[in-house]
C-alpha cells in the first residue's frame, strides 16, 4: 500500500533524506529506527505532506496513487494518519469539535453521512476507555495544557477514531513512562488489522517489546542501511547506534 | 486627592471647533422637544457645550489619539433626530430578526437616541430592577442629579462633552441593594434614518450595595448609512456590588461610532465589562474603571474583529486609587483586509494603592498583509511601591504548525485557517457568562469565519 523509491528530500540547503526505499503491505507493521538526525521524523513528515521539506528526487506511491502530488488533507481523507512527535496545542478548539470535523471530512470522502454530536460521542466512548482517558478530555481544547503523555495518548485516540488505512507513528513512545507506553501500545495493537499498515518511527527499542513489528529498518544519514526482522531491534539495543556509523562509512 | 480627577492631556493642537462644531452649537441653541430640563441639567449641559466649543474634537496630535483620525466625523454634516413618531412596524420586524435582539430577556430600546416604549419589553421586571428613561429621570429621580455625567465627564474630551450637551434621552438603570439580577437586561441602541444622523445615547447604571446585575448593550443600524453614534455609559458599583456588562457594537459598516464606558467601584465591588466590536467603519471604544475602594476587582475584556477598511480603536484606563485592588485586561484583535486596529491601555496606581495587582494583555491576529495594528506603549503611572503591574502585547499570524496539524486531520487549508481564527476569538467568547449571548456571538463569528452555521458545538458541552 506504500511504496517509496529513492526518495530524496531537503530542508533549505540541507539534504536530509538521501534515497529511501521502502515497501509496506496491508497488515504489516514496520519499525524505523535510527539515531537522532538520521531523518526518521523527516520521513514521517514528508509522508504526511509537510511543505517545509522539498522532495528533490524519487517517488512515493500510496494505494496506487502518487502520494507526493496529494495535499496533506487529501492524504488524510484517503486514510493516511500521522501521529505527531510533538502534537500541536490549539487553544479555543475543543477536542470534540476537532475530532468530529476530522472524522466527518473522512466520512464525506467515503460518501458516508456526517455524524452529529450525539452519534459521534456514542462512537468514541469505547475508544476513550481503550486509551484510559477521561471523557472530559473531549471538552478541553486540543492538547492545551495536556501533559506529554496525555498528548501522545490523544494522538492514538484520534487514530483509533479515524481508523486509518496507513498509520505513521512518529516517536509516539518518546517521553512516555512505562505505564503510559503500555497503554499507548495497547491502543496501537488493538488497531492491528490485516487491512491496515503501520509505520512506527522510534528511537528506542523498548516500544518494540510491546508492539512487535514484522520488519525493522535502520535509518542512518538519510538512508536505510539495514533491514531485517524484529530481532534486528534487539541487535541494535545491544550494540547501540554507534556501529552503524562505521558500517555505513565502510 | 479626588479619585475622579485625572490629569488631562495637553489641549494644544485640537481641531478648531469653529468650523466643524457650528452645527452642534446651533443644535444646542435650538429649542428642545419635551418638558423643560431642570436647572442642574441645563447647567451641566451648558458647561459641556462650552467645553466642546473651546476644545472641539480630539485631534491626532493629542495624546491617546495619534492613530485615529476623526476626520470622517468632523467633515460630515449630520442631521439630528427629531422627537420620535411611533416607529415603523417594518423596522421593528427588522429589529426582531437580529439574532442578538432575541435573547428572550427584558429589553429597553432606544431609537436614534430616544427611548422607544413600543419596542421595549419591560413588563414584569424582576424585583429590585428599575429602568427609567432619562428624559423622565432627569426631572423626577434625585439619583440622576447626584450621579449623571459624573464619571464620563466633559473634562475628558470633546466627544464626551458633545454627548453630555446633546443627549436627549437615555436610560437610568437601578439595581436595588442586594438584588440578584443575573438574568440580563438588554439595551438596544438602534439607528434608523434616511440621512446621516448623529445620535447621543446615554445610560447611567447604579448598582446598589451587594446587588448583582447583568447588562448587555447592543448597538445596531436598522436603516440608513453613515450615522454617527456618540454614546456614553456610566456604571457605579456600590460596596460589594457585582456588575457583568457587555457592549456589542454591531452597527453598519459605514457607521461612525464613539463609546465611553466609565465605571467606578466602591469597596469589594466586582466589575466585568466585555466589548465586542464587529461593525462600524470607524470605532473608538473607551473603557475606564476607577477602583475607588479597597479590594475592588475589575476585568476588562475586548474582542475586535475588523475587515475591509474598518478602523477600530480601543482605549482603556484603569485607575487604582485604593489598596488591594485587582484589574485584568484581556483584549484580542482580528484584523483582515485593509483594516486597522489600535490598542492603548493606561494604568494608574495612585499613592497608597498598595498591593495593587494589574495585568494587561493585548493579542492580535493579522489575517492579511494590508491589515495593521498600532499598539501604543503601555502607559503605566505607578505612584505606590508594593504593586504588581504586568503587560504584554503580541501581533502575529496563524500558527503554521497548527494549520498543518489540522490539515493532516483532513480539514481543507481554508477551513483550517478559519477554524483557527475562530479559535483565537473564542478565548474571549468562552468567558462570556450569559450562555445565550455567548451562543449567539459564537454562531455569528463562526459563520463569519467558517461559512457554516454549525459552530456552536466548537466548545459547547456534548
Amino acid at each position: 500500500m506504500l511504496e517509496i523509491r529513492n526518495l530524496h528530500a531537503r530542508a533549505g540547503e540541507h539534504e536530509i533524506l538521501r534515497g529511501i526505499d521502502l515497501t509496506l503491505k496491508p497488515g504489516e507493521v514496520h519499525a524505523i529506527m535510527g539515531p537522532n538526525g538520521s531523518g526518521k521524523s523527516t520521513l514521517a513528515q514528508v509522508l504526511a505532506g509537510r511543505e517545509t521539506y522539498a522532495v528533490t528526487a524519487g517517488e512515493a506511491r500510496y494505494l496506487g496513487r502518487d502520494l507526493l502530488e496529494m495535499k496533506p488533507e487529501e492524504r488524510s481523507r484517503e486514510g493516511l494518519f500521522l501521529a505527531f512527535q510533538y502534537p500541536v496545542e490549539i487553544p479555543g478548539v475543543s477536542n470534540m469539535y476537532f475530532l468530529r470535523a476530522a472524522l466527518n471530512a473522512a466520512r464525506k470522502q467515503q460518501g458516508l453521512e456526517e455524524l452529529d454530536a450525539a452519534d459521534f460521542l456514542a462512537r468514541v466512548r469505547d475508544k476513550i476507555r481503550l486509551l484510559g482517558m477521561e471523557e472530559s478530555l473531549l471538552q478541553r481544547s486540543v492538547n492545551e495544557g495536556f501533559s506529554g503523555g496525555e498528548k501522545k495518548r490523544n494522538e492514538i485516540f484520534q487514530m483509533a477514531v479515524l481508523e486509518p488505512k496507513l498509520a505513521v507513528l512518529d516517536e509516539t513512545d518518546s517521553g512516555l513512562d512505562i505505564d503510559a507506553l503500555k497503554v499507548v501500545a495497547q491502543g496501537v495493537n488493538a488497531l492491528r488489522d490485516p487491512e491496515r499498515g503501520i509505520l512506527l518511527v522510534t528511537h528506542y527499542q523498548r516500544l518494540l517489546n510491546y508492539i512487535v513489528p514484522d520488519y525493522v529498518h535502520v535509518l542512518s544519514n538519510g538512508r536505510i542501511v539495514r533491514s531485517g526482522g524484529k530481532e534486528l531491534a534487539l541487535e541494535l539495543e545491544e550494540k547501540g547506534y554507534g556501529w552503524l556509523e562505521t558500517a555505513a562509512v565502510a | 486627592m479626588s479619585t475622579e480627577t485625572i490629569s488631562q492631556p495637553a489641549r494644544a493642537e485640537e481641531i478648531p471647533a469653529a468650523a466643524a462644531a457650528r452645527r452642534y452649537l446651533e443644535r444646542f441653541a435650538a429649542p428642545r422637544a419635551g418638558a423643560a430640563a431642570p436647572a442642574w441639567l441645563r447647567a451641566r449641559r451648558e458647561q459641556a457645550m462650552d467645553r466642546f466649543a473651546a476644545r472641539g474634537f480630539p485631534s491626532q496630535r493629542q495624546e491617546g489619539w495619534r492613530h485615529t483620525s476623526l476626520a470622517p466625523i468632523v467633515q460630515t454634516e449630520f442631521s439630528f433626530a427629531e422627537a420620535a413618531a411611533p416607529p415603523a412596524p417594518a423596522l421593528l420586524r427588522q429589529l426582531e430578526r437580529l439574532p442578538l435582539a432575541g435573547l428572550g430577556c427584558p429589553r429597553a430600546v432606544l431609537l436614534n437616541g430616544r427611548f422607544a416604549p413600543e419596542w421595549s419589553r419591560l413588563e414584569g421586571l424582576p424585583a429590585g430592577l428599575r429602568v427609567t428613561p432619562l428624559a423622565h429621570a432627569w426631572r423626577e429621580v434625585s439619583a440622576a442629579e447626584a450621579h449623571w455625567a459624573r464619571l464620563a465627564t466633559s473634562e475628558r474630551h470633546g466627544l464626551i462633552a458633545l454627548n453630555t450637551a446633546l443627549a436627549e434621552d437615555g436610560l437610568l438603570i437601578e439595581a436595588a441593594p442586594d438584588a440578584d439580577l443575573r438574568e440580563p437586561l438588554l439595551v438596544i441602541y438602534a439607528s434608523a434614518a434616511s440621512r446621516p444622523l448623529a445620535q447621543f445615547p446615554r445610560a447611567l447604571v447604579l448598582a446598589g450595595r451587594g446587588a448583582r446585575l447583568a447588562l448587555i448593550e447592543l448597538f445596531v443600524t436598522l436603516d440608513g448609512e453613515g450615522h454617527f453614534t456618540d454614546a456614553a455609559t456610566e456604571i457605579r458599583l456600590d460596596e460589594n456590588a457585582e456588575v457583568d456588562h457587555y457592549k456589542i457594537a454591531h452597527e453598519s459598516l459605514s457607521a461612525l461610532h464613539f463609546g465611553a464606558i466609565e465605571a467606578r467601584l466602591e469597596r469589594d465591588a466586582r466589575y466585568r465589562t466585555t466589548s465586542v466590536l464587529l461593525g462600524g467603519r470607524l470605532t473608538r471604544n473607551e473603557t475606564g474603571a476607577c477602583l475607588a475602594g479597597a479590594g475592588a476587582d475589575s476585568r476588562l475584556l475586548g474582542l475586535y474583529a475588523a475587515a475591509g477598511r474598518q478602523h477600530m480603536d480601543n482605549f482603556t484606563r484603569l485607575d487604582h486609587a485604593h489598596p488591594h485592588g485587582s484589574s485584568r485586561e484581556y483584549y484580542k484583535g482580528i484584523l483582515d483586509g485593509e483594516s486597522a486596529g489600535v490598542f492603548s491601555g493606561r494604568i494608574i496606581v495612585r499613592p497608597g494603592a498598595q498591593r495593587t495587582d494589574a495585568i494587561q494583555s493585548n493579542k492580535n491576529l493579522l489575517l492579511s498583509e494590508s491589515a495593521s495594528l498600532r499598539a501604543a506603549e503601555p502607559q503605566l503611572e505607578i505612584y505606590a511601591d508594593d504593586v504588581r503591574c504586568t503587560h504584554g502585547a503580541t501581533v502575529g499570524q496563524l500558527d503554521p504548525e497548527a494549520l498543518f496539524y489540522l490539515r493532516t486531520r483532513g480539514l481543507e487549508a481554508d477551513a483550517a485557517r478559519r477554524l483557527l481564527t475562530y479559535a483565537f476569538a473564542n478565548e474571549i467568547l468562552t468567558q462570556i457568562e450569559i450562555p445565550r449571548l455567548r451562543q449567539a456571538l459564537e454562531n455569528e463569528l463562526f459563520a463569519r469565519w467558517t461559512g457554516t452555521a454549525a459552530g456552536a458545538q466548537a466548545n459547547a458541552p456534548a
